[in-house]
């Protein structure tokens, strides 16, 4: 039986917009087992991406309790969330977010310094990963403004997952890809899923969607609905989408 | 107009920086303005307190003794003489002979002079200034006028009392007020004091009567100092003619309005272009400033420069909202320092009076505050045409996609591939390696405020504890104490005697007295042998060792036309010899050092000199004081002034029998005597010994009274220089810092996603600077070496000073501290960058 890696109690959040509160999570209990793929989905203003924020530490809840893997991270510091992730996140950004300064290889390190000492057996697995994910190795060298959309979202796992994460936070990641890349991206996902990673990841995307293992279906900041799937692959992949194209509709999404 | 809205619009928009570039504006704005408006004003303003004082510009003081009426008619009948005018003063012959005793406790000495009202009118206007009533200065026992150099510089005020001791004898006044003197206002020739006639009769019993004849020379006779040596040297002459005998200058002091003037108004103008040089410091870095925030608007804005191109704006139009922009914060920046000057002229003209001595009306020409405003306009229009003219570059399509410069195909300095340590640090050099302009910029400008602060920091040491870090380049010994002695004591025994005291470590004696080389009488240093003097130094050569020898200030030997090794004829009185010049010596006054063997051969050996006196560690120099004053008693003045002395039978014995001794000596020029009584029991012994001194004193109440001020106040002004510097150094660190992380928000949020504390990249954030800061501080503390140099030959001459320059070690450290301080606190604003930014909901 799967443990429980990440846990909410009545979470919350609240922004505040000209002096009037706007309650985006609403005492919210979500409980993710590892090595589950979940997917969060949910109309546009739904609190998804609160939500994986608040999860991952990124951001404070207002009110309530996150815990991860038993760890209560809510009244962390921002210094100490910081640290936190370090070991214990990866996070894949819809706008992917490479440092434009860095090179490829020196972007991927920037994320593995923070938390390992350097060393060969560090560079030679970012350059591994890298490959991995298609980035060859001419590509090493040159800076995020000189790669296509799909090759810097894989760049942006790579670096999110050469930590080994606890889980891996994804938040849209195809959402600025063509349906090509889309799918190359979420290949690199399934693939890491199977090797055993907690994935965490926000998408209004149903073939994006597709990929996960469990989908979590949010309105007006709770959760109204969730559906079970198999691990990709392993099982039919038109009754798997007519599942889930059913579970939505009847989300009214 | 719509121009200008957008320069508006973008001044709005950042605030802080807008607020950074006005303020750079104004403080060179207001440095450039008290520099023009100060220079001129240093030798002006002693023109107009002269003027409006109606002191007369010249004067002769002759003592009593000497004075004869010829001298006088000839000066009255001098056909270039004009408002002559002849009183009594009172001033001793020496001015280590009368001291004051501070507020605070501490003797300093202040050599004085005392005049009545009556004479005091038929020099000047007397213009006086109380806050007392009439009342209460008809109340006061024993009111004194002293000139405004007392209340400037020693800060004291009407109504309190003052405590002078003349020739050992102590005199209480109460300052019934300040007046402005022209002459008689430094230390050299005394500070005037007018006193009721009372008092002046009672002062006359200590210190000698002289005769002063004041005057006025017709316009166009004298115009520089050098006339008024001619003028003195020609009147000397004539009245040595007169007198049948050799008068000195040091016999017949003279004092002119060219005197006055020396040192202080050159000080006051060296720092006024030290000021002046802040003023371009900081003006080139309001342009650096203007550089970076152009070119990270451009970046910035790029976007929206390429919506007004498509528009059909053309790039000029567009550069002109930048430089527009720019001119209206530099115009509010003039705004501001104008505001800025005129509250902070006062204060320069009071430090310019203290400087000075002297009190005066008005507060220089504020009109001249347009100077900078013409040089520091068109500079700001000219840095930021020329920088916004890159907008060109962006037509709207490279301009839609952020310009090419954001694009990075660069070198990939220090790969993290091959990082070692911290990550932080690593990263914080790459970025620095990509921007070389930038780092250049910044360079240029941590050298130029490291220069200005470590020269401040220098001048300031120079000038410490009253002037106490002159005293190894004073060019005289500084010994824990003076003595001076009766001139019927031989000083050789004396010196001998006082160097036996357990307490001693040493006692040396040195003379002074004038000779004249070519037309110049410079004050001639005379010790036995220079090998144990302390303090005296020469910076090429050496000092006197043979009967034929000399040596001089370098600044003097050029004057005078020689070189070391070259032979000159000294006259002393009356006889010529050849000396040999060989070495340049170390010391503010224009000087020459030769020992008493050389001196003997062109004047006849003085008795009248000053015993330097080394105490051994640990001897307190106050208990010592009291003992010597102790043991070798009271002037013979003062002692023959007699008076009741009370106390114990003994006390009274002694005294008596002192008075006897005293007698002796001054009717029979006897050396030495002994006495011894006997009653009952009891002998009392004692002789001329208890009765031989005349004045103890020390180095630093010497300084105190004839440097302190200046010294205090040019230490105070390098000081908040210092601090001025240090201010910009870290509003330009913010400045950058802060338009840094605006820029890269987005990467430092990156960052902080990934798990970078706020700490992590404020390490890289001040890594991004310390590598250019360290040797630009560096480069900037040895620049500075030649800075105070020229400072030092400009205000006192070649090889005067020696400035402690292992001090710029530590300024070095400090300055780099806090420069990393500054970058640090700084960089705090990093915090603010939130990861919660990246959210794309």
């Amino acid at each position: 039986m799967a443990s429980s890696i990440l846990k909410t109690d009545k979470l919350c959040k609240s922004f505040s917009n000209g002096g009037i509160q706007q309650h985006v999570i609403k005492n919210l209990n979500l409980e993710i087992m590892a090595g589950d793929f979940t997917v969060i989905m949910g109309a546009s203003g739904s609190g998804k991406s609160t939500l994986l924020y608040a999860l991952s530490g990124m951001d404070k809840p207002s009110m309530g309790k996150v815990l991860f893997d038993d760890y209560e991270i809510q009244n962390l510091s921002n210094d100490e969330l910081a640290i936190f992730r370090r070991g214990n996140c990866g996070f894949v950004f819809q706008s992917i977010y490479l440092l434009e300064n860095q090179t490829i290889l020196d972007n991927v390190l920037t994320g593995a310094l923070v938390v390992q000492k350097n060393s060969p057996e560090l560079v030679k697995k970012a350059k591994e990963l890298l490959r991995k994910v298609g980035i060859s190795e001419e590509t090493w060298n040159k800076y995020p403004n000189q790669l296509s959309g799909g090759e810097a979202q894989r760049v942006g796992i790579v670096r999110a997952v050469i930590n080994d994460p606890k889980v891996l936070f994804a938040d849209e990641p195809t959402g600025q890809l063509n349906s090509a890349s889309s799918a190359d991206v979420l290949d690199i996902f399934t693939d890491i899923h199977k090797k055993g990673q907690s994935i965490v990841m926000v998408t209004h995307d149903l073939k994006t969607a597709l990929r996960g293992t469990r989908v979590i279906f949010l309105r007006d900041g709770g959760v109204v609905g969730e559906y079970r799937m198999q691990t990709y692959g392993t099982d039919d992949l038109k009754e798997r989408r007519n599942g889930l194209q059913k579970f939505l509709d009847d989300m009214g999404w | 107009m719509k121009i200008l809205r957008l320069s508006f619009f973008n001044i709005k928009r950042r605030k802080r920086e807008a607020a950074i570039l006005i303020l750079l504006s104004a403080i060179a704005m207001t440095l450039m303005s008290i520099a023009i408006i100060n220079y001129g004003k240093a030798y002006t303003l002693l023109e107009q307190a002269f003027h409006e004082s109606g002191s007369k510009e010249y004067a002769f003081v002759f003592a009593e003794k000497n004075y004869r009426t010829e001298f006088g008619d000839l000066i009255e009948t001098d056909p270039r003489v004009i408002n002559v005018s002849k009183f009594e003063l009172l001033r001793a012959d020496d001015n280590a002979s009368s001291t004051c005793r501070q507020k605070d406790g501490s003797i300093m000495n202040l050599y004085v002079s005392f005049v009545t009202e009556e004479s005091e009118r038929k020099y000047s206007s007397f213009l006086k200034e109380t806050t007392l009533s009439q009342e209460e200065i008809q109340r006061l026992e024993h009111p004194i006028w002293m000139p405004q150099y007392v209340q400037l510089d020693m800060g004291y005020r009407p109504g309190e009392e003052i405590h002078l001791t003349l020739r050992n004898k102590e005199f209480t006044f109460q300052i019934a007020g300040f007046y402005e003197t022209g002459l008689f206002s430094n230390a050299y020739q005394s500070f005037k004091c007018v006193i009721s006639e009372a008092d002046f009769e009672e002062v006359a019993t200590a210190i000698g009567r002289n005769v002063c004849i004041a005057f006025d020379l017709k316009e166009g006779t004298i115009q520089n100092s050098a006339d008024a040596e001619s003028f003195e040297a020609e009147l000397t002459d004539q009245m040595s003619e007169l007198a049948g005998k050799k008068i000195t200058p040091s016999g017949f002091p003279f004092d002119s309005i060219y005197y006055e003037a020396s040192t202080s108004a050159d000080i006051v103008r060296i720092i006024m272009l030290i000021i002046g040089a802040m003023a371009v410091i900081v003006t080139l870095t309001a342009l650096f400033m203007i550089l970076h925030k152009i070119t990270g608007d451009i970046n910035d804005q790029m976007e929206q420069i390429g919506v007004l191109e498509a528009l059909g704006y053309r790039s000029a139009e567009i550069s002109k909202a930048y430089v527009c922009e720019y001119l209206l914060l530099g115009a509010a920046g003039c705004i501001l320092g104008s505001i800025l000057t005129v509250s902070t002229n006062p204060i320069m003209t009071y430090v310019l009076q203290v400087f000075e001595g002297h009190k005066t009306s008005g507060s220089g020409n504020l009109g001249l505050m347009l100077v900078p405003c013409v040089i520091l306009l068109p500079l700001i229009l000219l840095t930021a045409l020329g920088k916004a003219r890159t907008i060109k570059k962006y037509p709207p399509v490279v301009a839609f996609r952020k310009g090419i410069g954001t694009h990075h195909f660069g070198k990939n300095h220090l790969p993290l591939e091959k990082a070692k340590g911290n990550v932080n640090v690593r990263l914080g050099l790459k970025e620095l390696l990509t921007n070389q302009r930038q780092n250049a910029g910044i360079f240029l400008c941590i050298v130029l405020m490291g220069v200005s602060i470590a020269f401040c920091v220098m001048i300031a040491d120079l000038f410490r504890d009253g002037g106490k870090g002159m005293t190894k380049s004073a060019g005289w010994e500084n010994s824990d104490l003076y003595l001076i002695f009766e001139d019927t004591v031989n000083m050789k025994d004396a010196t001998a005697e006082i160097a036996s005291l357990p307490e001693v470590r040493k006692a040396i004696y040195f003379f002074n007295d004038n000779v004249t080389i070519k037309d110049k009488s410079p004050q001639a240093l005379i010790y036995k042998d220079f090998v144990t003097t302390e303090n005296i130094f020469v910076t090429k050569g050496w000092l006197p060792e043979k009967d034929n020898e000399i040596a001089m200030k370098e600044h003097l030997a050029k004057e005078l036309g020689y070189e070391i090794g070259d032979t000159m004829m000294v006259k002393g009185a009356g006889v010529e010899k050849k000396f040999v010049l060989t070495g340049y010596s170390i010391s503010l006054f224009d000087g020459v050092y030769v020992t008493e063997e050389g001196m003997s051969r062109i004047t006849p050996p003085s008795n009248i000199g000053i015993i330097c006196v080394y105490l051994k560690d640990g001897v307190n120099v106050a208990d010592f004081r009291k003992l010597i004053e102790e043991r070798y008693g009271r002037s013979n003045e003062e002692i023959l002034a007699g008076g009741e002395v009370e106390g114990s039978l003994e006390e009274r014995i002694r005294a008596k029998a002192e008075e006897q001794m005293a007698l002796l000596i001054s009717e029979y020029g006897i050396d030495n005597a002994n006495y011894a009584i006997k009653i009952g029991d009891q002998m009392i012994t004692g002789g001329t010994g208890k009765m031989r001194i005349m004045e103890v004193t020390s180095f630093d109440e010497l300084l105190g009274a004839q440097l302190g001020g200046i010294c205090r106040l040019s230490q105070i002004v390098s000081l908040a220089l210092a601090v001025v510097v240090a201010i910009i150094i870290s509003v330009i660190l913010n400045f950058l810092i802060s338009s840094t992380i605006r820029r890269q928000r987005k990467q430092l949020g990156i960052e902080k996603a990934m798990g970078y504390t706020t700490k992590d990249i404020k390490k890289q954030l001040v890594m991004r600077l310390m590598p250019v800061i360290i040797p630009g501080v560096i480069l900037g503390t040895i620049l500075s070496i030649p800075m105070t140099e020229f400072f030092i030959i400009g205000t006192f001459g070649q090889g005067s000073l020696q400035a402690r320059y292992l001090l710029l070690v530590p300024t070095a450290i400090l300055v780099t501290l806090f420069t990393y301080g500054s970058a640090w606190v700084s960089a705090d604003k990093v915090k603010k960058v939130s990861v919660t930014e990246l959210m794309t909901e």
